[in-house]
Parts: structure tokens; C-alpha cells; sequence
């Protein structure tokens, strides 16, 4: 899980990257908003679940 | 609305701030904090990264360049997406060296190097002088919106937004010098500042989003449109630009001096990380999605030439909505003011650490030493610290508003703002290679930072102020995004290759080893020569911290080394928990010369290296557990060592009383025996029989008292006294114990420095037995106190758990810390009997009764004469527990 934090960045890094040093005409306007927001937000969510995630196995292994 | 209307309406908001600041720091002080340490407010401060620049600068931004305005939001995505393990790492570290701000930790982890410190604060002072003139700006320009052709706003608004904010950082930024660089009551203020600005952010956003346009479908149509448009050309994203600027704002959510400050100074632990590390994300994702509709709307609908900087305010007042557009710049108003606030507070505690302490401490020359300076002088390391921020604060205020005067106050918000990011960011590749590389040099730090900063300072920073052109860049390549390509390029090259061909000194492979792998720091091997006094040392944090904190430390040192009293064990622990504690205030380099002047603390040689030279994580583990064992080891040690010294030193005490104490009885026996053989003279005048019988009475009273001392001790020691409980008002009982002992040294004119008012403390004790030890103490010092003009000082005070303690010094030579511990023993006296004229008890007396009365009497050393501490429940225990039972 740990490891899930570290590559969340990275996913996100070549998410707002790719596309716009790849295509960048294509992502100027309303279409690149849409995937940048939507990336952006999944990015959002999945961190919020891995930390709840994290924090329970933590309070696990403080009770053990 | 008239712009006065929302001046009075900022000023008002500003009150509350500072009554909301206020309370919160009171509650802290009261020890009632838990509820502001919540992750929540801990996030909402986060958010002082949204400053006026995303409230009207990135509207303006978007409206000229499309969607590059989100780059400086996304890079702090990205950042916060691995919080857990990039960010918690830095968090981490950071509070286990006490870092106080961005130059502190880089001069810490380069072997606590004054020039780097003072080389970081440079750039962050001159990067955060344009991000400073924005707010300014910002506050003037929203102003400016509400501007008819008949009322305009009043002049020089710039200057009194300064002034202001400079005010309220100063009352409540520099209020306390705080161990730990914490201010609750602002990061209170700026968390309700995040809010305000989220909501008027958010009320703008709708009202334009579904008021003006028809929703998100119709804001997407209409961003489309904007490719068919001639204005739409420059909203064609430059991919060189777009990383670069992801790349500057990933780096400055991490250095910039205010995001430093909240993310790692103020964070009470590292697990906020997990609230902060999605909640923050969507605080940045909801305020930098809502300027889009904001930006395009703008465009479409109000009139060109309107300045996009301002669609935000201008889009409610064009459809008469005057009181959105008032909540709208309050919001903006909170943005600066948070923004400006924590900058400042942030660069002052580094101007004050790194450059103006430094420089005072040099202009001492060595002259700095805690033994040699009176009593009266001792709070004055905490005034310097305190005034040095002050001054700090009103020099950044006042470069800002240079700045903006120099600029013009014409610039764009974005232009400022991103001189600022590409300044900061030369400190990150020291930073981070200071994290993860452990073969990073100061040198190659110092070498990296200077040729980045210098190439920022010729090539972005003059000429976003007009002094020089924009230096020529190769065709094709976009002249800020090259600029700042090449300073990092230089200053990531010379700081590689200079750290691989140098060698670092002992000190920082230390400091690289505890920063790299999170270990915590351990003691340098010189510290084990030290032979400076402790009583030095607590005399100096004395000055830093006030008596009373600096007393808590000691005791809590004593306790763990399983000493009791106040003067703990130099041993190499104690004196480097103590350096980084002095860190936690003055920074760390600042720390290491206080301590090195104080405790004139050598330099660390290649060969005392040896020690660490095992840094392999087996020889790591091995070590530790070693220490665990030898330090619990040393601690039973240390008890039984003590118990030893102690039981031998009563032994001796005990052979020495047994013929005091038949002295002591023999003298007066013999004296009553000679004179009563006398008074059978028949033939003895009447003037003689009545002086010697007067004789005879007086020796018999002197045994009568002794054997009444020996009783009262041997009652209280058996637990067989009683207690006879009353309410009593302080003040009373310490007027009464103050005029019985006049009678001791009457001849010796005293002053007595007290402060009635605040001894008027009531508490439910044995009066009787408490007016015995006040009159016991008071008679001592007036007893030894050897000043030629005597003080005796009386403190009262009640705490937060509702204990009472009486301080009460004197400005005499003190007790020699050898004889510290045996005062409160039975028969002891420091000095001669015929001095003392009493058996020695009084103390133990006065010990046994405290104890009696649920309380405590301790000496506290470092005081500058000798001083005792009672401490006092506001009713003894067993009552407590009959009435809670």
C-alpha cells in the first residue's frame, strides 16, 4: 500500500504531462480541461481511499 | 458600494481576526489546544497558498493564457499525491531537529552552516518581495473595481495595507518566544481566513456558472470557441512552459517560506499528512476549476479592455449584485492577508535567526557568557530575538511595497508571482538532494544555490522590475521557461559534481546520515570533553524561554537521567537534546554558536569520526540496542550513585549532628548548671539572681525549642500530625510570615519586592502549618542573604491545573550546587552554627510539611541568589478524594 502512495504521483505527473507535451493543440482547450479535471479528481479519490487505508493498518499495528 | 464602505468592512474583518487570533492564543496558553490541533485546521491553513494571485491573478492568467493558470496547481497535486512518503519524510525530520523554517533545515542538514542559512534567507527575502508587492497590489487594484467616476479611492492604499498587516503580524506573530515556532492564534486566523475565501470563491463561481452562463455544458462550449478567436492564440499550451511551471510550483508548495512554515513548522505531528494529503489536493482542485467559467464568461460579457485581473469582481458588480461583489472582496482581502501574514512571520523568524542574531552575536566577539551577566539582564536574549522579527517584519513589508512602487504597481499578478516561484526553487535541488543524497555537500549546496540564484537574480528577477531586457534566448525556446531552465541545469550541475570531489566535515555526514534515513541525531563525540557548568546553561535558556520553561526542560533532563533536582548530568545526550531544543528557536547554526560560546564546545576531528564511521544498518541496529540497554543501564547507575552519595553524605551528617546535637544540649545544661549553682549564694544581689535567672530562662527556652523542633520533625515523619484545614487568602498569610521574621538579622534593611495584587489567591490548607515554612524561608534568606543592599523577592502564581506556587528569592551568592542537594536534609547547615543560631531542621521542617500539605519545596539553581519554590494544591489530595469519593 505503501509502495501505491509512491507511484500516485507519478501517475498523476504523466497524466497532466503527457498529453499536453504530446498533443498540446489538442489539449488547449475544453477537452484538455475535462481529462485535467477528471484526472485530477481519480487522483483525488484514490489518495483519500490509500490514506484511510493506511491509517486503519496503522491503528492495527499500534494495537498489536 | 463606495470603496470606503469595503475599506471599513476590511478593517473590521481585520478586528476579527485579531479577536479570534487573540482568543485562540489564550486557549493555548491555557493549555485548551487539542481542539485547534485538529488535521482539519491543519489542512485549512495549508491553503494559504492560495493568496490574491489564485483569487484574481489566476483569472486574469486564465483569461490570457488558458489553462497554464492550472499548472501552478497541479504541480502541488502531484506533490501532495505521495504527501505519504515524500512529504512525511521532510515532516519527519524536520521536527526531530527542530527545523524553525526552509534556511534553517538546509543549514542544518549541511552541517549547521551559518553562510547557507544566511545565503537561503537571502533568496527567499528577495524572492518573496514581489509575491508581498502582489497582495499589495491586489487590495488597491479590487479596490479600484468599486471606483465610479465620482468616487474614487482614497490614495496610498498600498501603504496602509502594509501598515496594517505589519501590526497584526507583529502582535500576534512575535508575541512569545515560542520553543517550538508555533502561533496558534494566527494559523486559527488563517484557517478561517481559508474558508472565507473558499465560500466567496465558491459564491462566485455558481453565480457566474448558472446565473450568467447555462452550467458547465455552456462554459465547455464556450472554451471551444475561444480556439476560433484571435485572443485565443496565446491559450495554446507551450509544452516547455507547461512542465516548467509544474515543475516551479511542485517545488514552491515545498520551499516557499509561509508553505514551509504552515506544512512543517506548525505541524504538531506527521500523520496530518494523511488528511492534508487528499483534502488539501481538493481544496486546490475546487478553487482552480471555478476560475475557468470565471475567466470565459468574463471575456464574453464584459466590455474589452476590461482588466481580466478583476472579471471577478467585475462580473457580480455588471449584474448589479453589489453584496456578492463585496463578500467577493473580502474574500480576495482574506487571501492577501493570510498570504502576507505567514510570509512575513516565516522571513522574519529567518531574518532574525540567520542574519541579525548571527550578526549581534558577532559584534559581541566572544563576549557572550551566560556566568558573567547580572541577574538583571537576563531576559535580554529573548527581547533581541523578539525585536530582531520585529524589525524583520516591518523591512518585509517595506521591500514589498518598494517593489511595488518600483514596478509600477502596473504589472500583472501572475508575472510576480512566478518571479517569486522561480526564485525559491534554487533552494529545492539542495533540499531534496539534501534528503536523499546523502554525499551532498555544503559546498556543492552553496556553490548550486549562488550560480542558480545569481542567473535568476540577471535574467528573471530585474527584469520583471524593467532595470535590464529580457536576456536573448535561442528562437523557438520560450524565454522565462529557458531562463529557468538554465539556472536549475547550473545549479543541480555544480552541486553534483562539487559534492562528488569534495569531502564533507564530520558534522554533516552526521547531520546527512540522521537527514537521509530519519534516524534521530545523535551526540557529537567533542561533547563529551564539555566542562561547562549546567547552571551556565540553564541561566542561558533562562534568557531564551523565560525561567519557567527553561526550569521545566531541566527537570524533565534530570528526571530522565533519574537525577532529582534541576541540574541534570552534562552528558552528551542532555547537551545535544539541549543544542536542538535552543534550535527549535534560534535555528540551528544560531544554536551551535550560543552553545559553542558558552560551552566553548570544540570542533569535531576526521578520527572522532571513527564512531560513525560504521554506518551500515547492522552496526546501526547493533548500536542502538546497545544504547538502549547501556542507557538503562547508566540511569540505575546514576540513581544508585546518587542514593550512595546521598546515604554517605548522611551518614557523616548523622556523626557530625550526634555531637552537635550534644553540644548543642551540653552548651545551655552547663550554663543552666553553673548559674543555678550560682543563685544558691545566699549573699547574691538581687540584680545578679534576676540576670542569671534571666539567663537560666533563656538557655532553657533555646533546649525547649530544639526538643520541640526534634518532636515536630519525628510527628510530621511518622505521619502522625494533623491537619488542620481553613480557607486562606495568600496574601494574608505571607504579610504575617514577612513581619515574624523581621525579627531575624532586624538590622539589615531588606527590600522586599513583591506584587500584592496578585498574591490574593485563595486555597484550603493548614494555615499554621504553611505560615511555618513561608516564615521558615523568609528568615533564611534574610539569614544568609550576603548582598551588601538585600532583596527578597515574592512570586505568587496560580497555574492552569489550579496548583499555587510562591517563589521566593533572594539576590544573595546562592547555594553552591554541591550543597544543593542536602539542604532539605536533616542537621545540615551550610554555613556555621553560630551564624545560623538554629539545630538545622528548619528546612527539613519546611520539607516535611510541604509534603504534609500535599505540596512541594524545591530550590530552584540559576536564579541569581538562592530561591525556593513551594507548590500547592488548591486543597490537599485526600480532601479531593474524600469529596470525589
Amino acid at each position: 500500500m505503501i509502495d501505491a502512495t509512491r507511484i500516485l504521483p507519478v501517475v498523476l505527473a504523466v497524466v497532466v504531462l503527457l498529453p499536453m507535451v504530446w498533443l498540446p493543440r489538442q489539449f488547449s482547450f475544453a477537452t484538455g480541461a475535462l481529462w485535467l479535471g477528471f484526472g485530477w479528481l481519480a487522483t483525488i479519490l484514490v489518495t483519500a481511499l490509500l490514506h484511510r487505508a493506511i491509517g486503519s493498518t496503522a491503528e492495527d499495528d499500534d494495537d498489536s | 458600494m463606495i470603496p470606503e464602505m469595503l475599506g471599513i468592512a476590511a478593517i473590521l474583518y481585520v478586528a476579527a481576526m485579531f479577536v479570534l487570533a487573540h482568543a485562540a492564543d489564550r486557549a493555548a496558553a491555557a493549555g485548551r489546544w487539542q481542539w485547534m490541533n485538529r488535521p482539519i485546521i491543519y489542512t485549512l491553513s495549508l491553503s494559504v497558498y492560495c493568496s490574491a494571485w489564485t483569487f484574481y491573478g489566476a483569472v486574469g492568467y486564465a483569461s490570457r493564457s488558458g489553462l497554464e493558470y492550472l499548472t501552478i496547481y497541479l504541480g502541488p497535486g502531484i506533490v501532495f499525491a505521495g504527501a505519504w512518503w515524500g512529504l512525511r519524510h521532510l515532516v519527519r525530520v524536520a521536527r526531530m531537529h527542530r527545523i524553525t523554517s526552509v534556511a534553517d533545515l538546509i543549514s542544518s542538514r549541511f552541517g549547521k552552516s551559518a553562510g547557507l542559512a544566511a545565503l537561503v534567507t537571502l533568496i527567499a527575502i528577495t524572492a518573496a518581495t514581489p509575491y508581498i508587492a502582489l497582495q499589495l497590489q491586489s487590495v488597491s487594484m479590487a479596490l479600484s473595481a468599486f471606483a465610479t467616476t465620482d468616487v474614487r479611492p482614497p490614495n496610498n492604499i498600498p501603504f496602509w495595507t502594509a501598515l496594517g498587516l505589519a501590526i497584526f503580524t507583529i502582535l500576534f506573530g512575535t508575541r512569545n518566544l515560542a520553543a517550538d515556532e508555533r502561533h496558534h492564534g494566527v494559523v486559527m486566523a488563517i484557517a478561517l481566513e481559508a474558508v472565507v475565501k473558499l465560500l466567496a470563491f465558491i459564491a462566485v463561481g455558481v453565480f457566474v456558472l448558472w446565473g450568467m452562463a447555462d452550467g458547465p455544458a455552456d462554459v465547455l462550449a464556450r472554451i471551444n470557441r475561444m480556439a476560433e478567436r484571435p485572443e485565443g492564440a496565446g491559450w495554446f499550451i507551450e509544452p516547455e512552459r507547461w512542465v516548467v511551471l509544474i515543475g516551479l510550483s511542485a517545488s514552491a508548495i515545498v520551499v516557499l517560506p509561509r508553505m514551509f512554515h504552515v506544512m512543517v513548522v506548525e505541524a504538531n505531528d506527521d500523520d496530518r499528512l494523511r488528511q492534508a494529503g487528499w483534502a488539501f489536493p481538493l481544496y486546490l482542485f475546487i478553487m482552480s476549476f471555478l476560475v475557468l467559467p470565471i475567466a470565459v464568461v468574463g471575456h464574453d460579457m464584459l466590455p474589452a479592455g476590461s482588466n481580466p485581473d478583476l472579471f471577478v469582481l467585475a462580473l457580480p458588480l455588471s449584474q448589479g449584485k453589489d453584496m456578492l461583489a463585496g463578500f467577493v472582496f473580502i474574500g480576495g482581502f482574506s487571501s492577501a492577508m493570510s498570504m502576507a501574514v505567514v510570509s512575513a512571520i516565516a522571513l522574519s523568524t529567518m531574518m532574525a535567526n540567520h542574519w541579525l542574531v548571527p550578526f549581534w552575536l558577532w559584534l559581541r566577539h566572544g563576549g557572550f557568557r551566560a556566568r558573567r551577566l547580572p541577574g538583571a539582564a537576563r531576559d535580554d536574549l529573548k527581547a533581541l530575538m523578539l525585536n530582531a522579527r520585529r524589525l524583520a517584519i516591518v523591512l518585509i513589508m517595506s521591500a514589498g511595497l518598494a517593489y511595488h512602487q518600483m514596478s509600477g504597481g502596473t504589472s500583472a499578478l501572475a508575472v510576480m508571482g512566478i518571479v517569486a516561484f522561480s526564485g525559491m526553487a534554487q533552494v529545492l535541488p539542495a533540499l531534496v538532494a539534501g534528503l536523499v543524497w546523502r554525499g551532498a555537500t555544503r559546498r556543492g549546496a552553496v556553490a548550486g544555490i549562488s550560480a542558480g540564484s545569481l542567473i535568476w537574480f540577471g535574467m528573471i528577477f530585474l527584469p520583471s522590475l524593467g532595470l535590464v531586457a529580457q536576456p536573448a534566448i535561442p528562437v523557438g525556446i520560450d524565454p522565462f521557461a529557458g531562463a529557468v531552465l538554465l539556472a536549475l541545469a547550473t545549479n543541480v550541475s555544480l552541486l553534483i559534481l562539487i559534492s562528488l570531489l569534495d569531502f564533507p566535515n564530520p558534522v554533516e555526514r552526521m547531520q546527512a546520515l540522521s537527514f537521509v534515513h530519519a534516524i534521530a541525531p545523535d551526540s557529537t563525540p567533542t561533547e563529551r570533553g564539555s566542562t561547562v557548568p549546567a547552571e551556565s546553561l540553564l541561566t542561558l535558556s533562562s534568557r531564551l524561554w523565560g525561567s519557567e520553561r527553561a526550569l521545566e526542560i531541566f527537570r524533565a533532563a534530570c528526571n530522565e537521567q533519574g537525577k532529582s533536582g534541576y541540574l541534570p548530568d552534562l552528558t552528551p545526550r542532555f547537551l545535544s537534546d539541549f543544542e536542538r531544543e535552543m534550535a527549535g528557536t534560534v535555528g540551528a547554526a544560531t544554536a551551535v554558536a550560543l552553545m559553542g560560546q558558552v560551552a566553548g564546545r570544540g570542533s569535531i576531528t576526521v578520527s572522532d569520526l571513527m564512531d560513525v564511521a560504521g554506518e551500515a544498518s547492522r552496526t546501526l541496529a547493533d548500536r542502538t540496542r546497545l544504547e538502549n540497554a547501556t542507557e538503562e543501564l547508566e540511569r540505575t547507575a546514576r540513581m544508585l550513585q546518587e542514593t550512595n552519595d546521598k546515604l554517605t553524605a548522611l551518614s557523616s551528617q548523622k556523626d557530625a549532628f550526634l555531637s552537635q546535637i550534644s553540644h548543642e544540649l551540653r552548651t545551655p545544661m552547663t550554663s543552666i548548671r553553673a548559674f543555678s549553682e550560682i543563685l544558691r549564694e545566699p549573699d547574691l544581689p538581687a540584680a545578679d539572681r534576676l540576670r542569671f535567672a534571666g539567663i537560666i530562662h533563656e538557655e532553657t527556652g533555646r533546649l525547649t525549642r530544639l526538643i520541640d523542633d526534634l518532636l515536630d520533625l519525628s510527628v510530621l515523619e511518622g505521619g502522625r500530625a494533623r491537619l488542620s484545614l481553613s480557607v486562606v487568602n495568600l496574601h494574608d498569610l505571607i504579610e504575617r510570615a514577612l513581619a515574624s521574621a523581621q525579627a531575624t538579622a532586624a538590622r539589615r534593611n531588606f527590600s522586599i519586592l513583591r506584587d500584592p495584587p496578585s498574591e490574593h489567591l485563595m486555597l484550603m490548607t493548614d494555615s499554621d502549618r504553611l505560615l511555618q515554612v513561608l516564615i521558615n524561608v523568609i528568615a533564611n534568606a534574610r539569614k544568609y542573604c550576603d548582598s551588601p543592599s538585600p532583596q527578597i523577592r515574592i512570586q505568587t502564581r496560580r497555574k492552569s491545573d489550579g496548583r499555587v506556587e510562591i517563589d521566593i528569592s533572594d539576590n544573595g551568592s546562592g547555594i553552591p550546587a554541591a550543597k544543593e542537594s542536602l539542604i532539605f536534609e536533616k542537621f545540615s547547615r551550610l554555613n556555621d552554627a553560630s551564624r545560623a543560631g538554629g539545630a538545622g531542621l528548619g528546612l527539613a521542617i519546611s520539607r516535611e510539611i510541604m509534603t504534609f500539605l500535599d505540596g512541594e519545596i524545591t530550590y530552584l539553581p540559576g536564579q541569581g541568589g538562592a530561591s525556593f519554590r513551594l507548590d500547592l494544591p488548591y486543597r490537599p489530595r485526600h480532601l479531593r478524594e474524600a469529596v470525589n469519593g
